[in-house]
């Protein structure tokens, strides 16, 4: 096992992705949150907001500087760990790989001069147009390595001649059949995740007895977008789940243990597979589900697992995958729909400590949520690493020494993913929101 | 039923359609827990 270097190079590459998605995430998530406050600040002449856009910039500039390290290891391991594969397509997704870096270069200089801005412009809204490239670039450099990921799902934009790729058709290749699904889902998603971080931030606070009007701002203005958002990834959701029925059905087969071609197919939570007799036991079959997920038809045929050779099969565990996602992200729709409705409703507590509660576990869900998304969409591909054309098998690294680099960089996250939480929380209490408040000689 | 509309227009309009919608709805709201009487008790039960 610690010789094959196919084995090797998906757990590095998975180590490191599966570190990288959660800066990556957040950092997508929160510029929006930072531009609005800022915004809203400025509009209502209300500091608090200002201060919440202050601080939320602070944090999100140590995630920045994370995601720096672990995106430029991402790179490299591309080529070194994946060679066959960029040697192979590399060329056809350049234009993707190459704009999704300029846009990281567009949002870190824009961050670098916001950052270094504050109360430098007689008028503050000069300060706040200066978070709209921040915007555009953390979320354009999600769009454009989005575009790469769908790429591999359903590769389009050349040809293949003598086991080479030819004329390459470099935005035919960006603009394929997964991109839309796969970016709206990865950036509401993200944005999902960025108000949910900082709902649980503003619920901690509040539940340790901080009861100060900044922290109900800060719960409120988030939670508004944990509901919106997650109301638009459950639409985007289903969205992927048609994708899958058309263009990648083995993925949705699998993920579903959906093995005879029917209609009128069901859709199946939890259980316990047994592969050889293709039978479940313990599942909660939903009648019509699958075929209504699938087609937005009760009666639409679903394609079976059986209708493909077993040797392209997707690993049959991303059903739980696929099922824990789907919990989550309810459980993420519920906990800021019943916000939204004690709120306005003022019968109920909005700031229940058990509500409350719910809200700082729906951070870290939120992010587990995302990993396990991302799990589903890469096992989800197995056995290709482009789909239809090249395996995963064929195009890893041949070299002896990927486990030196798996040792290695596993050593590094492990110091990032402690000395991260620890740089934060120094930073936060170091400053807190009480100290800034009265500097800003706002009344209490 | 399906059609490319859903799979390859609709994603992104869900997109810009739920930013609108963010932004309108954070704007368009009365300041937050200002009204004295709404319970603003963390520790009250409802």
């Amino acid at each position: 096992m610690l010789e094959d270097p196919v084995l090797l190079s998906r757990w590095l590459t998975f180590i490191t992705l599966g570190f990288h998605i959660i800066m990556a995430t957040i950092g997508v998530g929160i510029p929006i949150f930072i531009s609005i406050a800022e915004l809203i600040g400025i509009k209502k002449k209300d500091h608090h907001y200002i201060l919440l856009a202050k601080r939320w910039t602070r944090g999100y500039t140590i995630l920045v500087a994370v995601g720096v390290v672990t995106g430029t290891i991402i790179g490299f391991q591309l080529s070194l760990l994946w060679p066959s594969f960029m040697q192979s397509a590399g060329h056809v997704i350049s234009l993707p790989l190459f704009m999704e870096t300029f846009a990281f270069f567009f949002e870190a200089i824009f961050l670098g001069i916001y950052l270094y801005t504050w109360d430098r412009f007689k008028n503050p809204i000069f300060h706040w147009m200066l978070s709209i490239p921040i915007v555009i670039g953390s979320s354009a450099s999600a769009f454009f390595i989005t575009t790469v990921n769908a790429f591999m799902n359903t590769p389009r934009g050349f040809d293949l001649e003598n086991g080479a790729f030819t004329n390459v058709q470099p935005f035919v290749a960006m603009f394929n059949p997964a991109m839309p699904s796969k970016v709206s889902h990865v950036l509401t998603t993200a944005y999902l995740t960025g108000a949910f971080i900082l709902a649980a931030i503003a619920a901690f606070h509040l539940l340790r007895g901080k009861t100060h009007i900044y922290y109900k701002k800060a719960l409120h203005l988030a939670m508004i977008g944990c509901f919106v958002f997650s109301v638009a990834t459950i639409v985007n959701g289903d969205i992927s789940g048609k994708f899958l029925a058309y263009y990648q059905p083995e993925k949705l087969a699998a993920a579903e243990w959906h093995f005879e071609t029917t209609d009128r197919a069901k859709l199946l939570l939890g259980g316990i597979l047994n592969e050889d007799e293709q039978e479940v036991k313990f599942g909660i079959e939903i009648p019509y589900a699958l075929s209504i997920l699938a087609f937005n038809r009760p009666s639409a045929e679903v394609i079976g697992l059986n209708d493909f050779p077993q040797d392209l099969w997707p690993p049959l565990y991303i059903h739980y995958f696929f099922n824990l996602m789907i919990m989550i992200g309810m459980f993420l729709a519920a906990v800021s729909f019943i916000y939204l409705v004690f709120y306005y409703f003022n019968r109920f507590n909005s700031l229940n400590p058990w509500l409350l509660r719910a809200i700082l576990l729906g951070g870290p869900m939120a992010i587990l949520s995302i990993e396990f998304g991302w799990i589903l969409t890469e096992v989800g591909r197995q056995p290709w690493i482009l789909r239809g054309y090249l395996k995963v098998a064929e195009t890893a690294t041949t070299s002896g020494h990927v486990f030196e680099m798996l040792i290695l960089f596993s050593l590094l996250y492990l110091a990032l993913g402690i000395l991260l939480p620890v740089i934060l929380i120094r930073l936060f209490t170091k400053k807190s929101v009480e100290s800034e408040i009265d500097k800003h000689h706002i009344i209490l | 039923m399906i059609n490319d509309f859903i799979i390859l227009i609709l994603p992104i309009l869900v997109v810009f359609i739920s930013l609108a919608v963010f932004f309108i709805w954070v704007f368009k709201s009365k300041e937050p827990y200002s009204n004295s009487s709404k319970n603003t008790n963390v520790k009250g039960d409802t």
